[in-house]
């Protein structure tokens, strides 16, 4: 793998600062607290694990930093622009050139094949790079994550690693700042699970891609330089296991 | 952006090929049946119409200014010269292919002891045949006028049953002439026109020779109408005001629309009856595709989900929808269009013969459809298919990622 890692503006700012971040559903007449004031900072080139027990706000937590969903109320800010008040065209752009998600269940357009998943972001943006330019990023990318032989299969005739790595390789062909993956690992098997963190780790370590996850397995944690522990959707402990890359 | 856009929506129109199949022939079905019937009704309409023009009216008539508001006016009144240098005039006008003069008026016709009141139609025979050839249809046995001779008559059964007469007997025309005095000629019934049961305007009529009219009006070298023929009858409109110009202000120009409107007004009934029906046909299939769409928006609800993360916008959400809905409809619309076309052509050059009891020529329809139509109703298709997946698309467009992502 030969990439080089994207250049910010300000390295030493915070990616994403989070404040006092409150999410509430309605659920019928009752209001449902799911992030009750949520500080949080990622930094980038970390690679970061949200643990905490079902129900505890991980999976609302990444949809916040995800810019899916937005707060009930509290600042967000990435890379330095406040984002929790943008509507929703305007966070479509964020996610489309900023953000990678990687699904738990990949979450792959059954109808295109490879090659076309993964330059799918890159096709909806309103500037467009050329086509040679694109197919040649694709390809290499593809060969990165380990799909060279696959690029013009469809989901249906992938496995589940592969699919998860097909969706690796769309969220990181926009070149975002930030990658974030829920449970990427719950669906597959442990051979493949070990396969699709390493590879993620080795994406962080020569990218420079920061990584965001939510897990319950145990084995991500090992390779994540920073934990954050949430309950009750409120943070509980957010220290690094070590040293981020890069910081 | 929309290449991508038509390539998904291409490939999502093909994924549920059983559902998408039904859908599209719904519209395939609806197209072919309003290119058809329009084809046909179009063939039937053309027929009725040169059945009116060249069998009573002619494409345009002349008449002395006046003659078609005096209704209650004895047309004796109110007459056109048929001298050679007034029809000159007439045949003079570029594109007039013949000239004929007429006479309507009414009498009594007697015979056996028996009279019978009668509207009797005073023709040339040769320059009738001319400007509307399908006269001769009408004449179900005997002579025509041409054959039979300076007092010939042609009647319908049933005036010719009244009195009592067969073919090859004498009656007389009892009548008025201009002046009010009374006149009569005999006649040799030499033909019959048109059959018992026959719908027809009236029972009780008659032709007979122009000539042997002037006599027994006593109004030589006159006649109540002319009627001319054109090659074209839908240009008729353009020949009229060329026409008044020729003979003048003092008569009174007038095409088959005015002088048949019946016509305009069935085939007015007949375009209203197709509409409908194709609007149902079309209606239907349409609610087809909006429910195709909705089961689809539904179906693909988390995919939506995914697009929403990868940073598609609400705006190219809608657009995907409506483009696979375009698809189908313009799809099914081609192809029924396409399959209604061909039997009109086929048709179209075939010829439908339809023969009704009582008729004494079979009608001869040939289905025609303008590309005019057939990119018209292409056109519904599309965007009636595009119109009916609004509401699916735009209920795709506003969903929240969040929300979508996690619909099972």
């Amino acid at each position: 793998m030969t990439s080089s890692a994207p250049t910010h503006a300000s390295d030493s700012q915070p990616l994403v600062v989070l404040r006092s971040i409150v999410k509430s559903y309605q659920l019928g007449k009752t209001l449902v607290p799911a992030l009750q004031g949520v500080d949080l900072e990622l930094h980038r080139g970390e690679f970061t694990v949200v643990m905490g027990p079902s129900g505890s706000g991980k999976s609302t937590l990444l949809n916040i930093i995800g810019c899916l969903d937005r707060p009930s109320s509290g600042s967000y800010k990435f890379a330095g622009e406040e984002v929790s008040d943008r509507d929703f065209d305007k966070l479509a752009g964020v996610r489309n050139e900023k953000i990678g998600i990687i699904f738990q269940s990949f979450n792959l357009i059954p109808v295109l094949n490879v090659i076309e998943n993964v330059e799918f972001p890159c096709l909806m943006r309103r500037r467009r790079e050329p086509m040679n330019s694109l197919r040649e990023r694709v390809h290499k990318l593809c060969e990165d994550v380990g799909l060279g032989p696959y690029v013009k299969h469809r989901p249906d005739e992938l496995s589940g690693g592969q699919r998860q790595r097909v969706a690796i390789a769309r969220a990181l062909i926009t070149q975002p700042e930030l990658v974030l993956a829920d449970e990427p690992t719950a669906n597959l098997d442990s051979k493949t699970s070990e396969q699709i963190i390493a590879l993620m780790q080795h994406l962080n370590q020569q990218m420079g891609v920061t990584f965001l996850f939510s897990t319950h397995d145990p084995r991500v944690m090992q390779h994540a330089k920073r934990v954050v522990y949430i309950a009750d959707g409120k943070i509980v402990d957010a220290n690094p296991v070590a040293a981020a890359s890069g910081h | 952006m929309l290449p991508s856009l038509v390539r998904i929506a291409v490939r999502n129109v093909t994924r549920n090929r059983r559902r998408s199949v039904i859908t599209f022939s719904a519209i395939f079905l609806a197209l072919g049946v309003m290119v058809g019937i329009r084809g046909f009704l179009n063939g039937m309409q053309a027929t009725l119409r040169e059945s009116i023009i060249l069998g009573q009216t002619g494409a345009l008539q002349i008449h002395r200014k006046g003659f078609m508001k005096a209704v209650t006016t004895s047309s004796l009144d109110l007459l056109v010269p048929t001298d050679e240098a007034f029809l000159q005039k007439i045949r003079g006008v570029p594109g007039i292919q013949a000239v004929t003069a007429r006479i309507a008026f009414g009498g009594m016709v007697n015979a056996n002891d028996t009279s019978a009141v009668a509207m009797l139609s005073a023709i040339d025979p040769k320059n009738e045949i001319l400007v509307c050839p399908r006269r001769l249809d009408m004449i179900s046995s005997g002579k025509t006028l041409a054959e039979g001779g300076s007092s010939a008559a042609i009647l319908t059964p049933e005036l010719a049953d009244s009195l009592g007469v067969h073919v090859g007997k004498q009656a007389t025309i009892l009548t008025n002439d201009r002046d009010g005095v009374m006149n009569a000629l005999d006649i040799d019934y030499v033909g019959v026109y048109g059959q018992p049961g026959l719908p027809m305007p009236d029972k009780k009529f008659g032709f007979v020779p122009l000539a042997f009219a002037q006599d027994l009006l006593r109004i030589p070298n006159m006649a109540s109408e002319i009627a001319v023929r054109i090659e074209r009858f839908d240009e008729a409109e353009t020949f009229k005001p060329r026409l008044q110009a020729a003979v003048g202000p003092e008569y009174e120009v007038v095409t088959w629309h005015d002088v048949a409107s019946f016509i305009d007004d069935a085939i007015a009934a007949q375009n209203a009856t197709l509409n409908l029906i194709g609007a149902i046909f079309l209606f239907v299939a349409l609610l087809g595709i909006a429910n195709t769409m909705l089961m689809s928006v539904l179906e693909r609800t988390r995919e939506i989900g995914t697009m929403m993360s990868v940073g598609v916008r609400r705006r190219q959400i809608l657009s995907l929808f409506l483009l696979e809905a375009g698809i189908l409809g313009l799809l099914g619309g081609i192809l029924g269009a396409a399959a209604g076309s061909a039997f009109v052509f086929y048709y179209g050059y075939k010829g439908i013969v339809l023969k009704f009891p009582g008729m004494l020529a079979p009608l001869h329809i040939y289905p025609t459809v303008t590309v005019g139509y057939i990119l018209f109703v292409l056109g519904l298709a599309a965007g009636g298919a595009v119109l009916s997946a609004l509401w699916p698309a735009v209920r795709a467009s506003q969903m929240r990622p969040v929300e979508a992502l996690a619909a099972v």
